[in-house]
C-alpha cells in the first residue's frame, strides 16, 4: 500500500524559467522559508495559489523526487488561463505560495517492487509526471539496483508521447540521455501533423497503440486529455490489458 | 428495530458545527483526491475512486476550504451556512 505524506503550505521562489518553444514553458522553484525540504513521489502535483481571491491550478512536477529544495513545473501556456498568466507574470525571485504534495498518480508498489515493465503514454503537457517517474525509475532505483545486485535485470520502460507538431518537443536531450544512459528506456515520440522529414511515428497516440503489439504484463501509466485517457484505456482494455495494470491521471 | 438511526442515515443525524457547508459535484470529480488529503474528515474516496462527504464537522472551516480550492476541476462546491452565499467556485456575480 502507497503511503502519502501529507499535504503542506510552502513558499517558493521562482529561479529559473526555460521557454521551450511557443507553448511550453518550464518553471523551477526553490523553495525558501519554512518548511524548507519539499518531499514527493513521482507523480504528484501542487496546488499553486494564483489569485488573491484564493484560485488554485495544479501543475505536475515533473522534477526528480531526489531533489527537495526545489521543484519544476511543465506549463502549457496556450489556455492563457488564470494559471497560466499568474505564472508568466512572475519575475525571477517572486514567490509563490503553493500545496503539497497531491495525488495518487505514483508508481504502484505491484510495479516497482515485482520490477514489471512499464509503459507511459503522454499527450502534451502529459509527459510532465513521467518525467519526475523516469527519474525515479532510472536514476534513482534502478542506480541503485545496479549497485548492489550484480545480476541485476533492469525492466523494460517505453514512453510514447503524443504531440501535434514537432516545434512542440522538448526535453529532448533529456530524453537523449536517458536512452543512453539506460539502454532499457524507448523513447517514441508521436507526431500527428509531422512535417515531411519526421523519421519517427506518426500518427495519433491511440491509432500507433492499435497498430502495436502490447506486453500483456506491463503496467500502463496514461496522462493527458480525459478524451484521450478513455480512448486509450479502450484500447488497452480490448487488447487485453487488466484494468488493474492501466493507471491515469486526467486533469491536464 | 433500534433506536440509533446513524448507522442507516449517517448524513442526516449530523450537525454542522463550522459554517462551510461542502458538496461533491460527482460528475465533476476525477480522483484526484486532493480534497481527502486536505480535508480527511471531510472527505473520502469511495469505491468508483469518487470523493465522497463524511462528515460536515471533521475538519476546520479554512481546511475544507482548501480542499475545495485545491480541487483541480472544480468538483467541491462550499456554501456559507449562515448567509447561504455561495463561497466556492467563486461565482461570476461575484467578480
Amino acid at each position: 500500500m502507497t503511503v502519502f505524506l501529507p499535504p503542506k503550505p510552502f513558499i517558493a521562489q521562482l529561479t529559473d524559467k526555460l521557454e521551450y518553444n511557443e507553448r511550453y514553458t518550464q518553471f523551477r522553484f526553490e523553495i525558501v522559508g519554512e518548511p524548507n525540504k519539499f518531499e514527493f513521489k513521482a507523480g504528484q502535483y501542487v496546488s499553486i495559489q494564483v489569485s488573491e481571491r484564493g484560485e488554485r491550478r495544479s501543475y505536475s512536477v515533473s522534477s526528480s523526487p531526489d531533489v527537495t529544495h526545489a521543484l519544476e513545473l511543465l506549463i502549457d501556456v496556450a489556455p492563457q488561463g488564470i494559471g497560466t498568466k499568474f505564472l508568466e507574470s512572475l519575475n525571477f525571485g517572486d514567490t509563490i505560495n503553493f500545496l503539497g504534495p497531491l495525488g495518487r498518480f505514483v508508481l504502484t508498489p505491484e510495479t516497482t517492487e515485482h520490477n514489471k515493465p512499464i509503459v507511459f503514454i503522454a499527450t502534451g503537457s502529459g509527459v510532465a509526471p513521467f518525467k519526475s517517474m523516469l527519474h525515479e525509475l532510472l536514476q534513482i532505483r534502478q542506480a541503485r539496483f545496479k549497485q548492489e545486485e550484480q545480476s541485476f535485470i533492469p525492466r523494460q520502460i517505453t514512453l510514447h508521447w503524443g504531440m501535434r507538431y514537432s516545434q512542440d518537443l522538448f526535453w529532448l536531450e533529456e530524453m537523449q540521455d536517458f536512452m543512453q544512459n539506460f539502454s532499457n528506456f524507448h523513447f517514441n515520440p508521436i507526431l500527428s501533423r509531422p512535417t515531411e522529414d519526421w523519421s519517427l511515428s506518426r500518427g495519433r497516440v491511440t491509432a500507433v497503440l492499435e497498430a502495436s503489439s502490447l506486453d500483456l504484463t506491463a503496467d500502463y501509466y496514461l496522462c493527458g486529455s480525459q478524451e484521450m485517457i478513455v480512448a486509450v484505456k479502450d484500447i488497452l482494455v480490448r487488447k487485453n490489458i487488466a484494468p488493474e495494470q492501466i493507471h491515469h491521471e486526467s486533469f491536464y | 428495530m433500534t433506536d440509533d438511526t446513524s448507522q442507516q442515515q449517517p448524513f442526516v443525524s449530523e450537525q454542522i458545527v463550522g459554517k462551510y457547508h461542502v458538496k461533491v459535484i460527482n460528475e465533476k470529480c476525477i480522483g484526484a483526491a486532493s480534497c481527502v488529503a486536505l480535508a480527511p474528515g471531510t472527505f473520502v474516496m469511495n469505491e468508483e475512486n469518487i470523493a465522497e462527504v463524511i462528515s460536515q464537522n471533521g475538519d476546520p472551516d479554512d481546511m475544507k476550504l482548501l480542499g475545495a480550492q485545491s480541487c483541480p476541476t472544480a468538483a467541491v462546491i462550499v456554501t456559507d451556512t449562515e448567509t447561504g452565499k455561495q463561497v466556492w467556485p467563486i461565482e461570476e456575480s461575484d467578480y
